[in-house]
């Protein structure tokens, strides 16, 4: 019996030891990958290891997102003169970006080298794991040289209290003077004043880079189905609606069983930017509230609590229980509301206006709309009649220096980020190498662009990854380059809504972003914020009751809240307001 | 010994009699069976057809209208994916082997009367518990200097004390006649451990290999914190920032650039499928070792 | 026929610990003697060897970094975590402060009881079917696909679940064709009645499969020659579960009970962060989940989550103790 169990246990043994052995044959090299004493030795490594197997891939001709890394970055750079002066001596610099494996190995990035001498070690982050990391990097003083993050005014306290600890390399004014791009930054840009601490300053921002006449709001608003409200009658000339006529139109649409879900929302803005986005009470950045100053009394107020705030909420309540607000919207967790409208089972969502290229030509593609135009922007007025921009941070992320980084280096760096934003280096972040990718030209965009034009969707094939140097230099989504040729449509749609906000008509206004309050560190506003956290749920719960009395629920719950709110708008009045 | 079959025989054939017991707990299984295949079918399902036919048969669809294979080609052309598999596979492997060999000499130990054997057992239990933290955590390992490498992935995990636990209480369970018969022919305690527990804990040993493959398969929280370099990602961190992304860019509004490309439904699932087939294909392997029983025969002779 | 009930008596039941081999709990009340401790200590020297590289990762990984605990009472500074200054409990008081943290411990204790009283006994159950099911190959196949949803995550499952029990889903419509008046207020995804058994129920759907495996590794464990002596007894399947498949099974259900009580404060983070929705917050908000809103958008000092997983663990470890306690009290093999 017993070598009945042994010769099994044998078998079994065999078993695993032949499942190692495959793998072992597989990929023993890795394992070797032994700890290093510098930290960019390892990087490198790491680096030229990612590229090996890109280089051989297949030559692919698939279109699709993934465009080929392989063609043309590898071989061809033109500029081969030795590096300028003041340059002689490589750097390397750790930084942390998302998407680290497609950065930092294609013709871009060796144009930088050879320019800058100059090498980025590229760590990976994902949105699932930046906060966590950063901090655990500054807790454990194990940054990369460049941290780069999504800084936002409810953690600027963590910010402010590990810059005043020392964990960041300070900028000055000196650092500044001989840089023309990064010094008309510093003079104009109104977050660097709240980027300070203590009067120093430790973080640079990437501005958003907006145009001037949408003082930082970015394009919000809903998109729609023009041809549905078309097929019902009820289309208005230039996208304008009322609130009231915007919410038949809704209803019509469903009543004409042309959609299965009248608006749905990505889940950040669920439900609000069904009415309380787009309206009065006030949401600050797309929080779902903030504090904001009484004009009466001068002193600040929670906004929840305020008369125009329950109308919204009513309003929203309303439009939830009588469908047209898609009801599984609660339920909804990534892109769900992007599949519904290109599937053509929804009328209208939120906040697509930089993306209708793509989506439109998705939604062409698998026979949802015939032409771009059957879906684009509404302008649509809030219940208090008047039409609504958000203000947000004039920056979209932030780049601190580590405390242990080399002068040199930081030189180097802040030497590449004035570059990046003159138009030699726009053109290159955007498009490549010059002579390769493209050319001046005398046309209206002013060059011409090299790369194979898909005539189908009227868009240039890039041969280069969708990353460029993201972080630590500002975001274009506002003074994107267009290329002579290709579609203009969401660019095209954005200024229009655009020229009509300042126009006036409808009435406009814009809520504005306060950097105050926003990146005020106090004990209660570091623990409870604005309770944007709990306003959220709590809206969301009580939209989902049928027959409640909304307004006096909602009531009850920020009578209740008060206690707490009271402690914190204290800390504002008091350390705001003297 | 030889295992007399004809004792058994006798039994099954009474048995064999499909009575109303049989047709009633064949049917609760069969419907079970049926409430997880379905599920899983639609997983299969997205991976192969377009979202947008998808989305208009919402959750109703039994064989996909059109089938298209883009996104199995898009997830085999990333070359993360390949590195991946070989860094999990690495892991799984050495991981696995490493863990068991730790929890089946402890588990033995443990059965032992030695002094300081509660002792022992309550530090073991403890640590379960009660941890320092992330910060010491890190400082540790970058102190053993095992940041950014291989080893940290498996290295650290030891042993799960509960496994140890259970497989020590098990071990314990088995007839002491056994093990003394043994002793008395003058056999060592590892002697004892390879030949007389290990062969009759098979079932366990393969359960416990498996949990313990699937918990180094799927790890990829340490391979976030403490891996720099993507090429030694494992599979698990290659899909997360595939389908996790999502998930945490739509809670907040994020504008600006950073917004990453949208991964497609089809690419999600069929990233999922990829991930999970070479365990699932693993399973059967081991499950023979679970679903037959033993004899513990010996003990008469 | 003795013969085979003394084994019953010994192989059969791990229940009957204090009968069988060294209990780990035996003292010897016997004044000091060094020699004999001295001879026990080398007696059993191979014992220590084979526990040591256990013991030496296990202090190295979890132990050495225990010192920062700490942090659970200190503001953390990155001077370090020893000069960090002390906070006279405020992260626990933060913590308290929250409004909705008491019904998150609330929800967090119901839902694990609910776990433990329906979801607990049903992989036992499931494998003493499986094992009730004579034909070799759909014993095998039926179990293999019970453990398929184990290796799907709860983010992709939401998903399946909004497909199958939303607005359009198919249960729905089943429920439409029925009665169309059930399927026009449909609500269950946002009901937070119905919530908590939602959790429950799925985590069984997903997990029971998985779980029936160390079950049917104990019940493999038993020695056939007991079956066979019972077939020759003319016992009927009734008897046979009750007096040998579960003498057989039930150490492994008691240590498995243990750890599961001892894990209470764990409400299933994975599966409730992806499956709720605020309307059933009121039901279905756990202490982790709720930790992880408070602290993803306003940040957190590093001491604050150790701080909560302090309190959280101490009442594990002491929910555990008494769970050992009552187990050993029953006469079964305990943790210690």
């Amino acid at each position: 019996m017993i070598m009945r169990n042994a010769k099994r246990t044998l078998a079994f043994l065999l078993t695993v030891f032949l499942l190692a052995l495959t793998a072992a044959c597989g990929g023993t090299p890795a394992t070797t990958a032994a700890p290093e004493t510098t930290r960019a030795a390892e990087t490198t490594k790491a680096a030229e290891k990612t590229e090996a197997p890109e280089t051989d891939a297949p030559e692919t001709d698939a279109p699709e997102t993934d465009a080929p890394e392989t063609d043309a970055p590898e071989t061809d750079a033109p500029e081969t003169e030795a590096p300028a002066a003041g340059y002689e001596t490589p750097i390397r610099v750790s930084m942390n970006v998302m998407d680290a494996e497609k950065n930092g190995i294609d013709a871009r990035a060796e144009f930088v080298e050879e320019k800058f001498n100059l090498t980025f070690d590229y760590l990976p982050v994902s949105w699932g794991d930046w906060n966590e990391k950063i901090r655990t990097w500054i807790n454990t003083g194990d940054t990369p040289d460049l941290i780069w993050w999504d800084l936002k005014g409810a953690t600027a306290w963590e910010y402010q209290s590990w810059a005043r600890q020392g964990a960041f390399t300070a900028f000055s004014d000196e650092d500044f003077a001989n840089r023309p791009q990064l010094q008309e930054i510093y003079e104009t840009a109104e977050s660097i004043d709240a980027l300070r601490v203590d009067g120093t300053l430790y973080a640079w921002p990437s501005l958003r880079d907006n145009p001037p006449e949408a003082q930082n709001c970015y394009t919000s608003n809903w998109c729609y189905r023009r041809d549905w409200a078309q097929e019902v009658g009820l289309y208005k000339e230039d996208d304008i609606y009322t609130f009231e006529e915007w919410e038949e139109l809704i209803a019509a649409v469903l009543d004409a069983g042309l959609a299965q879900a009248g608006l749905v929302m990505p889940p950040w803005g669920f439900p609000h930017a069904a009415v309380l986005f787009i309206s009065d009470p006030p949401a600050e950045g797309n929080e779902t509230c903030s504090y904001i100053i009484d004009p009466d009394t001068g002193k600040y107020i929670w906004p929840p609590a305020t008369d125009a705030y329950v109308a919204g909420v009513k309003k929203t309540y309303d439009m939830y229980q009588a469908g047209l607000i898609y009801r599984d919207n609660m339920s909804f967790k990534a892109s769900e509301n992007q599949d519904m409208i290109q599937a053509g089972q929804a009328f209208a969502t939120y906040n697509v206006t930089g993306s209708l290229n793509t989506w439109t030509a998705d939604m062409i593609k698998d026979g949802t709309i015939e032409k771009r135009e059957d879906f684009g922007p509404a302008i649509v007025s809030g219940i208090d009649g008047t039409w609504y921009m958000t203000q947000t941070e004039d920056y979209w992320t932030v780049t601190a220096l580590s405390k242990d980084i080399d002068p040199e280096a930081k030189n180097r760096v802040l030497d590449f980020w004035d570059w990046i934003i003159t138009d030699e280096g726009r053109m290159v972040r955007n498009f490549g190498i010059e002579g390769t990718d493209w050319n001046w030209a005398d046309n209206e965009q002013g060059f011409e662009l090299l790369w194979d034009f898909d005539e189908a969707t009227k868009d240039y094939i890039s041969p280069y990854a969708e990353t460029r140097f993201n972080e630590a230099t500002p975001a274009e989504n506002s003074r994107v380059i267009v290329p002579p040729g290709s579609v203009t449509y969401q660019y095209d749609e954005r200024d229009r809504v655009w020229a009509a906000f300042a126009s006036g008509t409808p009435k406009s206004a814009i809520k504005p972003f306060d950097y105050q309050v926003s990146f005020l560190s106090a004990e209660n506003k570091d623990q409870f914020g604005s309770f944007n956290v709990e306003a959220k749920a709590k809206l969301n719960e009580l939209i989902a009751q049928p027959d409640i009395d909304i307004e006096a629920e909602w009531r009850a719950w920020t009578d209740s809240m008060a206690p707490d709110v009271q402690k914190v708008l204290d800390e504002l009045n008091s350390l705001l307001i003297d | 010994m030889k295992k007399d079959n004809s004792l058994i025989r006798p039994q099954r054939s009474r048995l064999n009699r499909f009575g109303v017991v049989d047709i009633v707990l064949s049917a609760f299984l069969i419907l079970f069976g049926l409430m997880i295949l379905y599920p899983f079918w639609n997983v299969i399902l997205v991976s192969v057809t377009p979202t947008t036919i998808y989305a208009q048969h919402r959750g109703m669809m039994l064989w996909p209208p059109k089938i298209i294979w883009d996104a199995y080609k898009t997830t085999f052309r990333s070359s993360l994916i390949w590195s991946g598999y070989r860094n999990t596979i690495i892991i799984t492997v050495l991981g696995t082997a490493y863990n068991m060999a730790l929890t089946i000499l402890a588990a033995y130990a443990l059965t032992k009367d030695f002094i300081g054997n509660r002792v022992i057992r309550f530090l073991i239990i403890f640590p379960l518990y009660f941890s320092g933290g992330l910060i010491p955590y890190y400082l540790l390992i970058q102190d053993l200097k095992l940041i950014n490498t291989i080893w940290v992935l498996f290295l650290p995990t030891g042993v799960n004390i509960m496994y140890l636990l259970i497989i020590s209480n098990y071990f314990a369970s088995l007839p002491d006649a056994l093990e003394d018969s043994a002793r008395i022919d003058g056999a060592s305690d590892f002697r004892i451990l390879f030949q007389i527990i290990l062969p009759l804990s098979l079932p366990l040993l393969a359960t416990f290999t498996l949990y313990y493959a699937v918990e180094r398969w799927n790890e990829w929280y340490n391979a976030m914190l403490f891996v720099k370099s993507v090429s030694l990602w494992p599979l698990q961190n290659v899909l997360r920032t595939i389908i996790n992304d999502v998930t945490v860019m739509a809670s907040q509004n994020i504008p600006g650039q950073v917004r990453p490309d949208i991964a497609s439904d089809n690419i999600k699932m069929s990233s999922i499928i990829v991930s999970m087939l070479p365990m699932m294909m693993l399973y059967p392997f081991l499950q023979r070792y679970f679903l037959s029983g033993l004899t513990l025969g010996a003990v008469k002779e | 026929m003795a013969e085979i009930q003394q084994q019953l008596g010994t192989a059969m039941s791990p229940g009957g610990a204090a009968a069988i081999g060294p209990s780990p709990g035996r003292r010897s009340r016997e004044p000091l003697n060094w020699k004999r401790i001295g001879k026990r200590i080398w007696r059993y020297k191979w014992i220590y060897v084979m526990m040591l590289p256990t013991l030496l990762v296990i202090f190295i990984f979890r132990y050495i970094p225990m010192y920062g605990l700490q942090l659970a009472f200190k503001n953390y500074k990155l001077a370090g975590i020893a000069a960090s200054p002390w906070n006279d409990f405020a992260h626990f008081k933060r913590m308290l402060g929250y409004p909705g943290f008491m019904q998150a411990l609330q929800n967090t204790l119901i839902i694990s009881m609910m776990r433990i009283v329906i979801g607990f006994p049903f992989p036992i159950i499931l494998a003493l079917m499986i094992n009730e099911v004579r034909l070799r190959r759909s014993k095998r196949v039926l179990q293999t696909i019970y453990t398929f949803p184990h290796f799907l995550s709860w983010v992709l499952l939401a998903g399946i679940m909004l497909n199958m029990f939303g607005q359009a889903g198919i249960v729905r419509k089943v429920i439409e064709a029925i009665n169309p008046a059930w399927a026009a207020d449909w609500n269950l995804l946002y009901d937070a009645g119905a919530y908590r058994w939602m959790v429950v129920f799925s985590d069984m759907w997903k997990e029971a499969g998985w779980g029936t495996i160390i079950y049917l590794a104990a019940i493999a464990g038993i020695d056939e020659a007991l079956f066979e002596a019972a077939a020759i007894d003319g016992a009927g399947r009734g008897q046979r579960i009750r007096h040998i498949l579960l003498p057989g099974i039930i150490g492994m259900i008691a240590i498995q009970f243990v750890l599961r009580i001892g894990s209470m404060m764990e409400g299933g983070f994975d599966q409730i962060f992806n499956t709720y929705n605020e309307p059933v917050y009121r039901t279905g908000d756990i202490i982790d989940t709720f930790v992880y809103r408070m602290t993803f958008q306003r940040g957190a000092d590093m001491g604050f989550t150790t701080a909560v997983g302090l309190f959280k663990n101490v009442v594990n470890f002491a929910l555990l103790l008494m769970a050992n306690a009552i187990t050993r009290a029953l006469g079964q093999r305990t943790l210690w």
